[in-house]
């Protein structure tokens, strides 16, 4: 395996993002009991893991990991790292924790499970790093607070290129430059993968450029931005439907990302009058019935890709709008929420019953500013 | 901060009137007669049974419940009742632990039974209804429970069967006249007849409406005048909305989109507020008859949409972009 075999042992061998490292060496630097833990986000494959390992590995600090494969309600966590968290070891050893995939946190079995990172990061007498590809969703909302975010963005094929080129030769791997370039380019910043995928292609032979047709395209689960496209590009129902199946957020998520690009991809007025009819009739079956909700909204999205007009260049898809702007909203409102909570009760009516019904009254009558 | 301390003085001076004024006894409720009777008689044998109150806004539905809740402990009302607006809790959390919590608690009191008020419950969840339907069989020895919702066709059909249903009236002219009065007169306002009609016009059968523009208009001038009134009621109400229609109507949907999103998201309005002012801005808008006619149909089917439980955001958009469709290339 390559990517075992030349995993990074020190900060230095990490390929590319130089920003991350040194945002990261800085916050590890200045780390007290009581800091922040460091939210370590962007897509699978760029080195995450590997570079919080090296990190370790050069300070001579203890690992100790926790990933999604392992449990993660908020016992299990509180059982599994909550003790030895707040424990200073006797030894002078230090440790570093990492919880890894921490948006792979699963709303059911592993209930609480955020709130309870969030209290080891309260007790924590070690860094605790968390690792995550989508770190916006309303999920995550309350961890961001206690963390300092750093991005490591998807490699540059150019990066992935140069790094494979370096390993083929330690390896007397033969690979023709075109092969190299198209491996680069089918892993899509990916490291690991494009690394898996020269690995799997040399077996002892010359790479040559025809070769990198074998290679099986990636289903990018954890990549709501390519099953977005997928879905807008789907030529039928089930190929949308198995889009949103692999897609890593589930249908109601899916939603807010076709709504929030909806306008992005379709140009036509029928074509965006006809996407956004296609949600307002899904969005009816929303709280009642996922499947229905689910075949509606598609229905509609794949009638309306047929008859679109292709715009030249894809767009980049962004994260839903909606869930950020209702994030921003709240904080822009933050003074106006807290007294709408606490006139909530008084009023005898909702929070957002008192925004509606009563709160443009009350500038008027109250006469100071609310 | 104001306002804290004005609302929190419970009874004396209570600052704003439709708290001050909402009535405390069945005996004072407006109209509502073919309700009210039969819940007076449940509270005179002091066994009432599950209910579900269903109607519009602001015509006596919470007021009825707390009445209910006064009538039948008194002094004791407060540990005897929970008030839970389901719009603010709206998910199953809020049934497994508070609800259930509080619902299997024995009361001291002397009726027997203790009185959990759902409020706004047509936003409960689907989950959270279901979790709601055992409890309320459970532990209906110790708890009754009012459920109060604008539309019952969103309360689960388990709980419906499980409830004495009450549908409450939108209040007429003359209703609206004798709580404004009631206002009035304790108030020492001075208003003449034109103004009371306006303020009733605009309030729509909504009561709160009613105290809520009368209070704003006496904030500004003693003698209240029709003009007054409806110079007040245009500083309360959303005035994007004539400018995001007309963006529509020009084919600039993407610009006409970022306005809703601006007063959903930012400003804070609901989407019943939003498409009420569409009915009103129809008919300013430039147009021949036949397209007039079909927007307000448009805007109608949008409407029935929310009112339905869809999210306002996004009927809205759709709303949207079939009026883009009306527009001129």
């Amino acid at each position: 395996m390559l990517v075992e075999k030349y995993k990074p042992k020190r900060v230095g061998d990490i390929v590319g993002h130089r920003e991350a490292v040194v945002k990261i060496s800085k916050w590890l630097g200045s780390w007290r009991r009581g800091g922040k833990a460091l939210l370590l986000h962007g897509p699978t494959g760029v080195g995450k893991t590997a570079l919080v390992h090296a990190l370790a590995a050069q300070r001579g600090d203890d690992l100790i990991e926790m990933n999604a494969s392992d449990y993660r309600s908020a016992k299990q966590i509180a059982e599994n790292i909550g003790r030895s968290v707040a424990q200073q070891s006797l030894m002078k050893r230090g440790k570093i924790f990492l919880i890894d995939e921490i948006d792979g946190l699963s709303g059911n079995s592993d209930r609480g499970g955020v709130a309870e990172v969030i209290k080891l990061i309260a007790k924590s007498a070690y860094p605790i790093v968390l690792t995550a590809n989508e770190p916006h969703g309303p999920k995550l909302r309350p961890l961001r607070k206690c963390c300092v975010s750093v991005e490591m963005k998807r490699l540059p094929d150019a990066d992935v290129e140069r790094h494979l080129a370096k390993i083929a030769a330690k390896e007397k791997i033969q690979i023709e430059p075109a092969a190299l370039r198209d491996i680069a380019r089918i892993s899509n910043g990916d490291l690991r993968a494009a690394l898996n995928d020269l690995g799997s292609l040399a077996c002892g032979r010359k790479i040559r450029a025809e070769d990198t047709a074998d290679l099986g395209l990636r289903e990018r689960s954890s990549d709501a931005r390519a099953a977005l496209e997928k879905i807008f590009t789907a030529s039928s129902i089930e190929e949308a439907r198995a889009a949103l199946e692999n897609a890593d957020v589930d249908a109601d998520e899916m939603f807010w990302w076709i709504e929030g690009n909806a306008l992005a991809e379709f140009a036509g007025h029928g074509d965006v009058a006809a996407v956004f009819e296609a949600l307002s009739a899904a969005d009816m079956f929303r709280r009642r019935n996922e499947s229905c909700m689910v075949d509606v909204m598609l229905s509609g999205i794949v009638a309306a890709a047929r008859s679109k007009r292709k715009r030249p260049v894809r767009p980049g898809y962004s994260y839903p709008q909606h869930i950020a702007m209702l994030a921003m909203a709240r904080f822009a409102r933050r003074d106006e929420e807290e007294m709408l909570e606490q006139l909530s009760p008084q009023l005898h009516c909702s929070v957002e019953k008192a925004r509606t019904e009563f709160l443009p009254y009350l500038r008027i009558f109250n006469r100071r500013p609310v | 901060m104001l306002i804290m301390a004005a609302v929190q003085a419970e009874g004396s001076d209570i600052a704003v009137w439709a708290e001050k004024y909402r009535p405390r006894t069945l005996g004072d409720v407006i109209n509502q007669r073919h309700a009210v009777e039969r819940i007076r008689a449940f509270v005179a044998a002091k066994n009432v049974p599950h209910m579900l109150f269903a109607g519009p806004a602001g015509v006596g539905k919470t007021t009825v419940a707390l009445a209910i809740g006064r009538d039948l402990y008194g002094k004791d009302m407060h540990g005897n009742v929970l008030e839970l607006n389901a719009s603010n809790e709206r998910g199953i959390d809020v049934v497994r632990n508070k609800v259930k919590d509080f619902a299997r608690t024995r009361t001291v009191s002397g009726i027997g039974y203790r009185l959990i008020i759902l409020d706004e419950a047509d936003a409960l969840t689907g989950d959270a209804q279901q979790a709601l339907r055992r409890t309320m069989e459970t532990y209906a020895a110790v708890s009754r429970f009012i459920l109060i919702c604008n539309w019952s066709s969103k309360i689960i059909e388990p709980i419906q069967s499980r409830c004495s249903v009450f549908r409450f009236r939108a209040l007429g002219r003359d209703d609206q006249l004798k709580f404004l009065e009631r206002i009035e007169k304790a108030e020492r306002l001075s208003m003449d007849a034109a103004a009371k009609d306006a303020i009733i016009h605009l309030a729509g059968g909504d009561l709160r409406k009613v105290a809520n523009i009368a209070q704003s208009a006496a904030s500004a001038k003693r003698k209240i005048t029709e003009d007054l009134v409806y110079d007040i009621a245009s500083r309360a109400k959303p005035v994007d909305v004539k400018v995001m229609m007309e963006l529509a109507l020009a084919g600039n949907f993407a610009a006409s989109r970022k306005k809703l999103q601006d007063m959903l998201l930012m400003q804070g309005l609901s989407g019943e507020d939003v498409i009420r002012e569409m009915h009103r801005q129809l008919d300013e808008v430039k147009a021949d008859e036949r397209t007039k006619a079909e927007l307000v149909s448009k805007v109608g089917e949008y409407e029935y949409r929310i009112s339905q439980g869809g999210n306002d955001l996004v009927q809205l958009e759709a709303l949207l972009a079939q009026i883009m469709l009306f527009a001129k290339h």
